[in-house]
């Protein structure tokens, strides 16, 4: 594939999901709204993604202290170590994780689930039964991983700070009060805004990423294989972008020293 | 019902491209009520997507396609669905929903459209099961179907989904043994005597074509080869229209 013809599908790609995010807004404000089957998507998606959040942040938590200790200890500076790694964790380590590992997940079991149903026809035959496939199976899948994300980022924060304090008290023998007061310094507003909004966006962005390509699924099982790569590569790569563009506007916003 | 020549389905010069192929070529016919036209043709000829045109899931490049009388070309997908209510679709495989069990395929619109109780739908999916001898099979789910099983479900949720005035089948005897095809047959034979539902089914099984059908249309390379009756179907010349009888 020739580079302006790989440019001219990255353009067709974000066409897709600007009509579709179009679709789905249209949907959010009329009826019928599925409640229970975007419950039943908070369950799968959200609550279902629980162990693998808990996992990524814990551990990450603890590198992050590791190597954050070594480098503060050389300034005689251990003892802010509970700050940096919750700082870290806050503003970019939490959101960033949990959106990489929940759209590994998450996007590719949606683009699979839906790019099945593409592919048997059953997608058509929602439409000829007449439901808008948008309705029932897009809008409960957004409304979920944008409610659930943030809920699992902030898990993710907690874990990746109690993995820190392992860390500190275990390793780097820094007492257990110095964390704390530490982490709690690094409990300001603009952290914890800044924490917050990222997962919504990126919560966002793996729904509709994953929706969209398993809307547009063609070409039997392999078909479904290439579109649940697809999905999770380019929600990902969306993510990181976004992450950039997220992180200088709140830079610029909250005034962050650069 | 129907347009001025009373008609439940026209199509008049449709042309229409599908992937950057022109699949179907100036398409021209009529279904009348309580007609069961057959589409004949081999694979790839565009059979398949003269459904999909007559349900509006694809908009024709050029022509007309008419619906009960309505113009459906510029139709939105919200004036489609109603549309919809009108015809009853049986995909190839069925297309039966695999995360809900039998009965709830059978009666997902009613349950979309939640005007009847809990009891009244299962009241009335039992009933639609038992016409087809499938009553018992209300709680499995479609893997645990066998193929045949898998098309009577699916003829039981087309018509139970709408107040049906045209059925589409889309290959539906394709696969099966030769008893189920038969009983398949039998059965869209049944609705349309019984209830004077007006048919439209794609095969390229001659035996069960003649089966059902009233009417005839081949299709070549997206081309009307052929249009009539069984008779003037079993004298016609055409080569290719021949090479499926034979």
């Amino acid at each position: 594939m020739s580079p302006a013809e790989q440019i001219k599908g990255w353009v067709a790609e974000v066409q897709s999901l600007a009509r579709l995010t179009g679709r789905a807004g249209a949907a959010l404000v009329q009826r019928p709204w599925y409640g229970k089957e975007m419950v039943e998507q908070m369950d799968l998606l959200g609550v279902g993604s629980l162990g693998i959040v808990i996992l990524t942040g814990l551990f990450a938590g603890m590198a992050l202290a590791m190597q954050f200790s070594v480098e503060l200890a050389s300034f005689g500076a251990k003892s802010f170590l509970g700050r940096a790694v919750t700082v870290s964790i806050l503003r970019e380590l939490g959101p960033v994780l949990t959106g990489l590992m929940v759209a590994g997940r998450v996007c590719s079991g949606i683009t699979a689930e839906l790019g099945a149903m593409k592919v048997t026809q059953q997608i058509d035959a929602m439409r000829v039964l007449g439901t808008d496939p948008v309705k029932r199976l897009v809008l409960p899948r957004i409304v979920a991983v944008v409610v659930m994300l943030p809920i699992l980022t902030v898990i993710s924060d907690a874990m990746g700070v109690l993995g820190g304090f392992f860390i500190s008290f275990f390793v780097s023998r820094i007492g257990s009060p110095i964390y704390w007061s530490e982490v709690g310094q690094a409990f300001s507003f603009e952290n914890v805004v800044g924490a917050l909004i990222k997962p919504f966006l990126f919560g966002f962005i793996i729904a509709i990423v994953g929706c969209d390509h398993g809307l547009r699924t063609a070409g039997g099982t392999k078909g479904i294989g290439l579109a649940t790569t697809r999905a999770v590569v380019f929600a990902s790569v969306l993510i990181l972008v976004a992450n950039f563009l997220l992180t200088k506007l709140l830079v610029g916003f909250f005034g962050w020293a650069t | 019902m129907g347009d001025v020549n009373g008609d439940l389905i026209t199509f008049e010069r449709v042309t229409c491209s599908y992937e950057n192929q022109q699949v179907l070529k100036e398409v021209s016919f009529r279904v009348a009520p309580r007609e069961t036209k057959v589409i004949i043709g081999a694979s790839g000829s565009g059979k398949t997507t003269v459904l999909r045109l007559i349900l509006g899931l694809l908009k024709p490049d050029e022509g007309r396609i008419m619906i009960d009388g309505q113009e459906i070309s510029g139709m939105t997908e919200e004036e489609l669905i109603g549309l919809r209510r009108k015809i009853g679709m049986v995909f190839q495989e069925g297309a039966l929903f695999d995360s809900m069990t039998v009965g709830e395929n059978v009666g997902y619109r009613l349950f979309e459209e939640g005007q009847l109780s809990e009891a009244e739908i299962e009241d009335r999916v039992r009933h639609l099961l038992g016409f087809v001898g499938l009553e018992e099979a209300i709680d499995m789910m479609p893997d645990e179907l066998s193929g045949g099983m898998k098309r009577r479900v699916a003829i039981m949720r087309a018509l139970g989904a709408v107040d049906a005035k045209m059925m589409l089948y889309d290959e539906p005897t394709t696969g099966l043994d030769p008893m189920t095809a038969r009983t398949i047959c039998d059965l869209i034979r049944k609705l349309r005597d019984a209830q004077g539902v007006s048919s439209v089914m794609v095969t390229h099984q001659m035996a069960d074509a003649f089966r059902v059908g009233d009417r005839f249309l081949a299709i070549h390379e997206g081309r009307v080869a052929f249009e009539g009756t069984a008779d003037e179907l079993r004298q016609c010349r055409d080569e290719h229209v021949r090479g499926f009888l034979v």
